[in-house]
């Protein structure tokens, strides 16, 4: 997560899907309007096969 | 005159009054003076807590998290109230879907399947560069 201003944030995420053994690596960028953060862009990067339990 | 200067770490906030009686042009009481000095204080605080990097770390993990428990819930309302009104989803192959409401949200490819335990990084601020660290939302 990185504030690029007071207004702006970088959130990158990790989301494991368990029925799909896929681990998708997000980016969320939220804007702060009128004291509420909003999700602006929200983008699914790569996927990785999660190793077999 | 009274005046506070409070130092948030990415702005200053700096309030001063000065007040006069209105009837005779000289300073008010002291009453007055506190009471002038109370606000200000006040006011400063209130506008340290809204810039508090902490805070704000918060409000954005708020929003992932409700984010996160709404699309694995498939709940259609909620996820959209998480965007803005010009919101936009990219899907792994570039291809972007405008707009917050409802209906558009649900017609996100693979919003109906795949319930995913989402995690987040730590909190850098550019303008401080604090170093990450790792923690759950």
């Amino acid at each position: 997560m990185e504030f690029v201003t007071p207004n702006v944030a970088v959130v990158r995420a990790i989301a494991e899907f368990d029925e799909i053994k896929t681990r998708l690596s997000e980016t969320y960028v939220l804007i702060k309007d009128n004291d509420q953060w909003k999700i602006r862009v929200h983008e699914a990067g790569g996927t990785t096969i999660m190793p077999a339990r | 005159m009274s005046s506070c200067r409070s130092s948030t770490g990415r702005f200053n906030v700096t309030l001063s009054f000065e007040i006069m009686a209105a009837n005779k042009g000289g300073p008010l009481k002291p009453f007055a003076s506190w009471t002038a000095l109370i606000v200000t204080v006040c006011l400063a605080c209130v506008a340290h807590a809204q810039s508090n990097p902490t805070n704000q770390d918060a409000a954005v993990r708020a929003v992932i998290k409700t984010f996160a428990d709404a699309r694995n819930a498939r709940d259609g309302d909620a996820v959209a109230a998480t965007y803005a009104e010009d919101g936009e989803y990219i899907n792994l192959n570039g291809v972007r879907t405008r707009g917050a409401h409802r209906a558009v949200v649900l017609r996100i490819p693979g919003f109906r399947t795949g319930a995913a335990n989402r995690s987040l990084g730590g909190v850098r601020n550019s303008e401080r560069r604090r170093r990450p660290s790792n923690r759950g939302i």
